[in-house]
């Protein structure tokens, strides 16, 4: 592997953080960071690889995080919420795919924002299920024969290990026939056909795929941080998480999870700047697709012995 | 019911005009500029820097944000066209999404958050028949829209600089070949975009009030009211505003007032299932 | 001759012994206080909700400015450190683990509830005082010891509004209409519960989202249903707009709802004729006290936050007031300034007096105000039933 020594160093870096930081802030912050990170590996296949803009996947991990959470709060034991979310997220991602494979960019667009709207307001407004907008708390946290992580660092190490099988799982995809089928569609479609890419298919799988990951991420966030409301998972962070991809650099793995911690931490440390935050936010979103639309990671691309998966 | 009908109307037609200022845009330069309820935000801020603060008679104060307006589309030209010419639609989406954050942000720091209100051109009772009301800045919204509609068509059709813009639109390529000053025209359509969500705005502030977040939700129903009609499609736009704007209104009031935003994406989706170009159609095909 | 320096050094021994155990015991009636003694804030002052945040701040760090110029605490000034929550509640639960870590004597937050229920669990491990104006009525049935809400909260609203309506007004077909957010429609269904019990069916229920300009249809609605009265929930922003609505479609109704009604915000953009004749019940407002000191400090405020104070800004105001009495009296002991404010009882503020019930809750007494023009006018207090 020829990033072998980037990677090991970022691995033992991120194991030896809660050693080094032990207060609870910086490692719950760090938690949210991970789980953000696994939503933008889902968002990649299908914006990443395949070139379908989605700011639905906001809604994907808000509709994982409520499926757990009224679950668990049910009484169902915790080992079926990750499978309960999946089919959720994967029904509604065929709900919402399936229609939308005809459409153009702009269209799109408009139509994964409308998703992501609609999914809120029904959050909002069916309190007796989804707590309205106070949200659900006191969610029961993870548990698998009465065996659970306890306190911030365990989360961290499971989180870990979770993103880590989630950035291998997708890099094996992208080796795979599907994934070259995803890059061949989204370079060009007329031509993947013509190659015997049946684009239709690869298209909502990639679409489902990743929503199942914003799915389980959306099971973790809220069996670990145990309280959810709608304003976590609102339009407002579809855009978020959309920024988070391009900024870390599209299409590729490590990418994902630079602008999934990088985009999660920097409002926190830059929360001086008040109001100027979002200005500069904005700004600079601006200078990273103008500047280099492969994100950071194409910057780090540039060293040649620390070139990252693509 | 009648009255449902009158604001449905005056709602539908902010969002026309926004969609208008959004599409000639789009014709010109195949952009959907997502900011462009942040630049009716800036309309209605100026028109009340000029008309309140300032305390500029109400024609003035609108013809001097339309100025303003007009080089805000060009500085936005600037920004946001030159850099991003050949890039894929949705890295300009989600530059145009960027704009919108850091001019709604701008805005907060300068005026704050509290809304203030314009008064609107025209004063005088409302006029009242059949259990319905109309106010004297319904009508002058209605009037406005016909009368920026008709100033539309005729620029594009009967003079040399519309059909400049439609050549453009068309290939711009070519257009250049063929010795047609493309950059000016661009940035034409730019500003022209500019003013008429600047008109919007004004028209807005009166009525709504003006605060910095007000652009969002307006500029999301002028996309969607784009998507109804067709992409392109200006009189689609209009018609599809229109319409939006009586959906909304009436599913408030007999369906339910809490999914009032649902409406307008749920109606999107259904036309855009059976029909993927939009009610009227498409006005340039898009490349492959 | 051993024995005998046995018995001295035992003696002297126990003597030492009983002095310091002496002093001990005298300390530690008053914990001693660090030289700065720490407060902790969060609020939104960004986003969508900063409009009201804000206020909190303004509050908070009104008293505690005034409190520093004219010495601090027994000597010891106060140190605020305000975190920013922003509009999520993930960013909110963020913004109190920053204020946690920074290990402060007292934790204050915001009236935003879903950031509360986000931000209570962390307080209650850090086990530190937590003093809230959280309007919705569970935050205080969280079961944690050490929360307490300085402020009237919605479940009051929704019994005092539609008795004063029902009794007071006489009116009974009341319409109403909130802000599709956590306030707003926690409200409602209160509001809903309260005319149950009273006898009285609302005639329609209607809500806006927090970011619509347009609420003629749920207007319409309401007055096609036949009200006679409308009950109106909501922020200055949106609340201005369904006043003017109401007013540009001459639909006339007794109007009562929250303090949003006779806000400053609100009033600055209203006719005189729009704003006429609307009641509103809430926590008490200092525009329209008689006390000449409380509206020179309400102009204080406004010029140097340029916001109108309101009353959330009251609220914060005594409750940092509340905390230096207390900790003047029982010294830099969480516990026992938890304690303390579990036995407020007749802690006179600035327009009125709290009292700790056994939930947290001690803000017992709001106010009832009519708009005269576009002037609040106070009717008078309204107290819980049962203070």
């Amino acid at each position: 592997m020829k990033y072998h020594f980037p990677l090991v160093l970022c691995i033992v870096i991120a194991l030896l953080i809660p050693v080094i930081a032990r207060d609870g802030y910086i490692i719950q912050l760090l938690n949210i960071a991970i789980l953000n990170a696994i939503v933008v590996l889902g968002l990649n296949f299908a914006t990443g690889w395949v070139g379908q803009i989605n700011f639905g996947q906001a809604a994907f991990y808000g509709l994982g995080a409520y499926t757990t959470a009224i679950a668990t709060k049910a009484g169902l034991p915790w080992i079926t919420t990750p499978f309960l979310s999946a089919i959720v997220v994967m029904a509604a991602s065929l709900v919402l795919g399936l229609p939308t494979l005809r459409l153009r960019t702009y269209y799109l667009a408009m139509t994964t924002i409308g998703f992501g709207e609609i999914v809120r307001l029904v959050i909002v407004h069916w309190e007796p299920v989804t707590g309205g907008t106070s949200g659900l708390r006191a969610i029961p946290g993870i548990s698998v024969l009465g065996v659970g992580p306890d306190g911030q660092v365990q989360h961290y190490y499971l989180l870990i290990v979770v993103l880590a099988l989630a950035a291998l799982v997708a890099a094996r995809i992208r080796r795979s026939t599907l994934g070259r089928a995803m890059i061949a569609t989204k370079d060009s479609e007329i031509a993947a056909e013509q190659s015997g890419v049946d684009t239709t298919r690869t298209k909502l799988f990639a679409f489902t795929i990743g929503a199942v990951y914003a799915g389980i991420a959306g099971c973790l966030y809220a069996s670990s941080i145990r309280f959810i409301s709608p304003d976590s998972f609102s339009g407002t962070q579809a855009i978020l998480l959309m920024t988070m991809l391009i900024v870390g650099g599209m299409g590729s793995i490590p990418g994902c999870i630079i602008g999934a911690v990088g985009l999660t931490v920097l409002p926190e440390a830059l929360r001086f700047l008040g109001q100027w935050y979002l200005v500069l936010y904005g700004f600079g979103v601006i200078a990273v697709i103008v500047l280099a639309p492969g994100g950071l990671a194409s910057l780090a691309a540039r060293w040649p012995r620390w070139a990252g998966a693509r | 019911m009648g009255q449902l009908v009158v604001n449905g109307l005056a709602l539908g037609s902010i969002y026309a005009l926004v969609a208008l200022g959004l599409l000639l845009i789009f014709n010109t330069v195949q952009i959907v500029n997502f900011a462009q309820g942040q630049l009716l935000m800036l309309g209605a801020f100026i028109g009340i820097s000029g008309a309140v603060k300032h305390e500029l008679p109400m024609a003035l104060a609108w013809a001097s944000t339309m100025l303003a307006m007009a080089l805000i589309g060009i500085v936005f030209m600037v920004l946001v066209y030159f850099p991003l010419r050949g890039r894929p639609p949705f890295l300009v989406i989600l530059t145009t999404i960027a704009m919108g954050i850091v001019l709604e942000n701008i805005a907060l720091i300068l005026w704050g958050p509290l809304p203030v209100s314009l008064p609107s051109p025209v004063r005088g009772p409302p006029l009242r028949f059949a259990g319905v009301v109309i106010s004297m800045h319904q009508l002058f919204i209605f009037g406005t829209l016909a009368v920026i509609l008709l100033l539309q068509y005729l620029m594009l059709t009967k003079t040399r600089f519309g059909v400049l813009m439609q050549a453009t639109a068309q290939d711009l390529h070519t257009a250049r070949l063929v010795g047609i000053p493309v950059n000016r025209t661009i940035a034409v359509a730019f500003a022209l975009g500019a003013m008429l969500s600047g008109v919007a705005g004004l028209l807005v502030a009166p009525i709504f009030l003006a605060e910095p977040t007000m652009g969002g939700s307006l500029g999301l129903k002028a996309f969607v009211v784009s998507v109804i009609g067709g992409f392109g499609n200006l009189p689609g736009a209009v018609i599809g505003g229109l319409f939006l704007g009586l959906i909304e209104t009436f599913g408030a009031r007999y369906i339910s007032s809490n999914f009032r935003d649902a409406y307008a994406f749920i109606v999107m989706i259904a036309v855009l299932v059976a029909w993927p170009r939009g009610l009227f159609g498409e006005k340039s095909s898009e490349k492959v | 001759m051993l024995r005998e320096y046995l018995k001295i050094t035992m003696a002297g021994a126990g003597l030492f012994c009983l002095t310091v155990g002496f002093n001990r015991a005298a300390n530690a009636d008053i914990a001693a206080c660090p030289t700065t003694i720490s407060f902790g804030l969060t609020t939104p002052l960004t986003g969508g909700l900063a409009l009201l945040g804000t206020q909190a701040r303004n509050g908070a760090e009104f008293a505690v400015d005034e409190i520093n110029a004219a010495g601090g605490i027994t000597g010891k000034k106060i140190a605020l450190a305000t975190e920013d929550t922003g509009a999520s509640s993930t960013d909110a639960l963020n913004a109190m683990n920053r204020i946690i870590d920074g290990k402060p004597l007292v934790i204050m937050s915001s009236m935003i509830s879903p950031h509360v229920f986000a931000q209570t669990e962390s307080v209650n491990k850090a086990e530190t005082p937590f003093v809230v104006a959280a309007t919705n009525a569970k935050v205080t049935a969280q079961g944690s010891k050490w929360l307490f809400r300085n402020h009237a909260h919605d479940g009051q609203l929704a019994d005092l509004i539609p008795e004063y309506l029902v009794k007071s007004l006489k009116k009974t077909k009341p319409g109403i209409l909130v802000v599709a957010d956590d306030y707003g429609l926690g409200a409602s269904k209160g509001i809903q519960a309260a005319l149950a019990k009273l006898n009285v069916t609302p005639v329609a229920m209607a809500s806006y989202a927090p970011s619509d300009k347009d609420m003629s249809a749920q207007l319409l609605e309401i007055k096609d249903k036949g009200a006679d009265s409308l009950i109106l929930f909501g922020r200055p922003s949106d609340i201005t707009l369904v006043l003017k609505q109401m007013g540009d479609l001459g639909i006339k109704l007794t109007t009562i709802g929250n303090t949003s009604i006779v806000a400053q915000t609100t009033l600055n953009n209203l006719s005189a004729a729009e704003a006429d004749g609307n009641y509103a019940i809430g926590g008490m407002i200092p525009q329209t006290a008689t006390d000449p000191k409380i509206l020179d400090w309400a102009k204080r405020v406004q010029d140097k936050y340029k916001v109108p104070a309101d009353n959330f800004t009251v609220a914060y105001y005594d409750s940092v007031y509340m905390l230096k009495s207390i900790i003047e009296k029982v010294g830099c002991d969480k516990p026992a300034i938890r304690d303390a404010l579990a036995a407020t009882k007749e802690w006179k503020g600035m327009l009125i007096s709290y009292q700790a019930d056994a939930n947290g809750d001690m803000a017992h007494t709001l106010g009832i105000y009519r708009n005269k023009g576009k002037v609040p006018e106070f009717i008078g207090p309204i107290k819980e039933s049962g203070f």
